[in-house]
């Protein structure tokens, strides 16, 4: 998506749609942060480039099995494919964890909660697409029920192809990844939080019945 | 079995459908009026054995247009399964709850209610959000439900995609100006 | 519990400090398995751009994208796979006619750009194309059924005895299963001199539903009984399942549907016929060409008299093929449904001999003639003018008017045409001995492959590289037959090897008949001088335009004088556009003519 086609579809977002936590109670709304994310700058020179390389080096994955895919991350645990060499582990919370990896198709009802917690993750996070169903629907394209393509909803770093994509594709996934947070260029949170609204405007086309906050960190 | 459903066909207007499974001696298919169907069932679990209720689904028959409802029982001491059919009206798809009987049936029934839009009065939970939240279209397994004209207009499918017939592309390159084409 | 006991577990704590397994000897590398399923493969030179793997994927992942020139039997379309959808079935793999479609053993592909995963296998410059290893379609394993349908015909001890027609025809049964092995893509439609929509005439095969047939198969060719039986079919020799197998056999499948309606109900099945528009239309010949036109013609709403020099109508579908390949009462089905429209047809009237050609010009709005290639070559041998030497062309056009052919009981025809086959065949049909000679190679011959079959299964010896040297009177039969070998000479890139005598060679065959089949002329005689010089030629052929009207703005051409494949389904489609041309000409470039 080019960015002035972006800015133009957030121009005809309804200003009421904007944070308004609407679909809480008020009792409710208290308790939940409506306050929008912010860009955060990377630090310069050396500094930035040795918080990178301590990123890269300690990719922590949510464990959130989100579609059939999550099956593939299993084996990584094994000592046949040993992810823990790389810094790669699984994390039982998103406020832990710093990676999250969407295992293929995503229903509307996971979507939601994929919305969540990835708002919950700390930053610097990452998103890795894993399988055709990310990228443009998979065998689910016509599903009433799954969405087409990620990027739409939440901003995504990596892609692989497969249906699914065998431990092996999933560790040179992981292995680019890092290449790509060592170069600096995996900056989807930023992304996340200058598009919000896009974003917004997306998940709430599909998720119909809103009941959770508009921000949460 | 046979004999038994035999003997309480007319008290319950069943009949027995012998072409549905053939091949197999411990399944056998009943069919049975939508009002004669909890009675029918009450009787199965109570005097029959059939205690055990496995499953309870719709199927859309939209040509004829009915709902065709499926209650699966299974006798614990024959090991005896039985299909009880029920066809149910598309235009007019209310059915007695069987949640009296099997509590779990509760579930199968707001399942139903969310994919095919079958209401089952008194049912609890009914009405709640199922696997759908918040679905404000028709019910999705209905199959005058096109799933991929709505995946179309909902879900952004990727850009990008042009396909070509290849009669019509071969006439484009080959011979747009003879007969065929005037 | 001893001391020991507790401090054991804390040692472990000693691994901790080593390189794992895993780092210290990594498996960088794990090529998929031979018959992995991973990354597609496509041979650009062998796909034809069917389109079959579009239609069979489930998850629409594939596209047909231009890519090549357009061909003959390829459509220049090459199929797009989006890795956002394939999820590496290999139906598209197990299922492609051409067997160009595979799979490599490849299966990592990661990228930051979601847009980068569509891909043209084979087109797109990928690491994978050259792989060996991967998915194929399995030997034995088909989605597609590569054999024929066999189609019931008589023996060839039963055929040669008889005129009775050769080829059966299709059963329900048969015709179904037959269909059933269409993939629809629609090469044959662009191949198709008349472009016929044979995927859906296919399609209501498969239905049960003639009428609809019926109805299809009349958009584009209104001899369908004729050319069920004898077309050329140029479409299955491009037949998507012929790089699997045998070809549909698309012909016989249009003669079921004919074989399946009776005469009488064309009427109610087809078409509305609009009145007459009160201008009127001439067409010259009645073979495939002029009738053709003169149904067009007729359904575009104008008045249309056919003249014909024979007796009967249907040109050479009647008097050029013979009977057991095509019954006279086939081509009168579909010569009847036409004269049901009202098209006149007058019989026995030569134009330029009963009837100037001048007349017809001034009298109709437009003149179309289709006369065909009626002169047979001679062989330029001497003693070419000896009793015994007769054309095929006239020999068959005896038998039709129920002469029987002074042939002997030997006969030597000439050349490697139908009608070298047809001529042929007929003598075998007299109890005649039969030699085919022909100058080049079996796999040179312009006749259709079961036709030579057929020709040699009935006992016609075939001798190819054999050229006719001279002629002279025979003792014990009537002829005597010199010929010389010949060698194939290449004649230069793109052009098939050109035949040369062997200096000194030299057979003899001894026979009663010489038949001469090597193809005709055209006989412009009828055209008086003044319009001569406005029509065009070039090689002996009119020359028309897009429009298939001649330098005459008034004469319109085509079949056999104007197009240089010369079947019958090429005269149905000139016929047909040249019907299109007239109409489009009438109505917008010519004033109303008076009619005196």
């Amino acid at each position: 998506m080019k960015k002035d086609e972006m800015n133009e579809q957030i121009a005809q977002i309804d200003k009421a749609m904007r944070l308004g936590n609407e679909g809480l109670s008020d009792d409710q709304k208290a308790y939940f942060c409506d306050q929008r994310p912010e860009r955060i700058d990377p630090y310069h020179g050396i500094l930035e480039r040795f918080a990178n390389w301590a990123r890269a080096e300690s990719l922590w994955i949510l464990g959130f099995g989100t579609g059939c895919g999550a099956i593939e991350l299993r084996p990584l645990m094994t000592s046949r494919y040993d992810m823990y060499r790389y810094g790669i582990q699984p994390r039982p919370t998103p406020r832990q964890a710093g990676v999250f990896v969407i295992g293929g198709y995503a229903s509307v009802k996971t979507m939601k909660r994929i919305v969540r917690s990835y708002e919950q993750m700390q930053g610097p996070k990452f998103v890795l697409g894993l399988g055709s169903c990310t990228i443009n629907g998979g065998m689910y394209w016509d599903s009433y029920n799954t969405i087409n393509r990620l990027d739409h909803y939440i901003p995504v770093d990596i892609y692989i192809a497969g249906c699914m994509p065998r431990p092996e594709a999933l560790l040179a996934g992981f292995n680019r990844l890092k290449e790509m947070i060592k170069a600096g260029q995996c900056d989807g949170m930023n992304s996340y939080a200058e598009n919000f609204d896009w974003y917004k405007k997306n998940q709430k086309q599909i998720i119909k019945h809103w009941n959770m906050p508009d921000y949460n960190w | 079995m046979r004999t038994q459903l035999q003997q309480v066909s007319t008290r319950f207007s069943i009949t027995l459908i012998d072409e549905l499974a053939p091949e197999r001696d411990d399944l056998l298919f009943v069919q049975v009026e939508k009002d004669q169907a909890v009675p029918f069932l009450t009787w199965l679990q109570e005097l029959a054995g059939y205690t055990h209720l496995v499953f309870f689904t719709a199927v859309d028959f939209i040509e004829e247009g009915y709902f065709q409802l499926t209650y699966m029982v299974h006798d614990y001491s024959t090991h005896q399964d039985l299909a009880v059919l029920l066809k149910l009206d598309r235009e007019d798809p209310v059915v007695e709850s069987i949640h009296h009987l099997w509590p779990h049936a509760a579930t199968y029934q707001q399942e139903m209610y969310e994919m095919y839009g079958i209401e089952f009065p008194g049912s609890p939970r009914l009405h709640d959000d199922f696997v759908l939240e918040g679905w404000d279209d028709l019910p999705p397994m209905r199959r005058d439900f096109d799933t991929r004209q709505y995946s179309e207009d909902t879900y952004f499918p990727r850009g990008g995609r042009k396909s070509r017939d290849t009669a019509e592309y071969m006439k484009e390159q080959l011979y747009p100006g003879e007969a065929e084409t005037w | 519990m001893s001391i020991k006991d507790i401090i054991a577990p804390f040692s472990v704590w000693k691994r901790a400090f080593e390189k794992p397994y895993t780092s210290k000897r990594p498996i960088d590398e794990r090529p998929g398995a031979a018959r992995y399923r991973g990354f597609h493969i496509n041979d650009m030179a062998t796909c034809i751009g069917c389109g079959t793997c579009e239609e069979i994927c489930q998850n629409a992942a594939i596209d047909m994208v231009p890519v090549s020139k357009t061909k003959h039997g390829d459509s220049g379309l090459r199929p797009m796979i989006d890795y956002g959808r394939c999820c590496w079935c290999a139906l598209c793999v197990d299922i492609c006619p051409s067997g160009s479609l595979g799979m490599s053993n490849e299966y990592i592909w990661v990228d930051s750009d979601p847009e980068v995963f569509r891909f043209i296998p084979g087109q797109d410059n990928k690491s994978w194309n050259d792989s060996s290893l991967g998915y194929r379609r399995a030997e034995g394993y088909d989605l597609l059924e590569g054999e024929r349908v066999a189609m019931p015909m008589l023996s060839f001890e039963e055929s040669q005895k008889s005129f009775i027609e050769m080829v059966q025809g299709y059963s329900e049964e048969q015709a179904k299963r037959e269909a059933d092995r269409c993939v629809a893509c629609g090469i044959c439609i662009a191949t198709c001199p008349a472009h016929m929509k044979v995927p859906d005439y296919i399609e209501a095969i498969r239905e049960g539903d003639m009428e609809e047939g019926l109805r299809i198969v009349y958009q584009a060719n209104p001899l369908p009984a004729s050319c069920g039986r004898v077309c050329s079919h140029a479409c299955e020799y491009v037949c998507a399942v012929k790089h699997k197998g045998e070809a549909l056999s698309i012909r016989w499948l249009k003669r079921y549907i004919i074989d399946q309606i009776y005469k009488n109900d064309y009427q109610k099945i087809l078409d509305e016929i609009p009145e007459e528009n009160g201008r009127h239309i001439a067409v010259i010949g009645s073979g495939p060409g002029g009738l053709s036109a003169a149904y067009y013609l007729r359904l575009l709403g104008y008045a249309v008299t056919v003249y014909d020099a024979n007796e009967k109508a249907g040109g050479m579908l009647r008097y050029g093929i013979p009977e057991y390949r095509l019954p006279y009462e086939q081509v009168d089905k579909d010569i009847i449904y036409i004269e049901g429209l009202g098209v006149t047809i007058e019989q026995d009237t030569r134009i330029g001999v009963d009837l100037p050609l001048t007349d017809l010009y001034k009298k109709h709005d437009a003149i179309f003639f289709s006369t065909g290639l009626t002169d047979p070559y001679g062989l330029n041998i001497a003693g070419e003018d000896l009793k015994g030497v007769m054309s095929g062309l006239g020999m068959l056009d005896d038998v039709t008017q129920g002469k029987t052919p002074e042939i002997g009981s030997s006969v030597v025809v000439i050349g490697g045409g139908n009608v070298a086959m047809d001529a042929a065949r007929t003598s075998r049909r007299y109890e005649a001995d039969v030699t085919i000679l022909y100058r080049r190679r079996e796999a040179d011959m312009p006749a259709d492959e079961e036709e030579v079959e057929e020709a040699q299964g009935e006992g016609c010896q075939l001798i190819t590289q054999a050229i006719p040297l001279r002629l002279e009177k025979g003792d014990k039969t009537r002829l005597r037959l010199y010929w010389g070998r010949a060698e194939m000479v290449p004649d230069g890139e793109g052009r098939r090897p050109k035949p040369v005598l062997v200096e000194g060679s030299e057979e003899l065959i001894e026979c009663d008949t010489v038949i001469p089949a090597i193809g005709q002329a055209a006989d412009y005689s009828f055209i008086p001088e003044e319009l001569l010089s406005s029509i065009e030629f070039t090689r002996g052929y009119v020359k028309v335009n897009e429009f298939y009207q001649t330098g005459d703005k008034k004469i319109f051409a085509g079949g056999d004088i104007a197009n240089s494949k010369r079947d019958a389904i090429s005269a149905i489609a000139n016929g047909h556009s040249a019907a299109k041309g007239i109409d489009i000409y009438l109505k917008n470039f010519k004033e109303e003519v008076s009619r005196d």
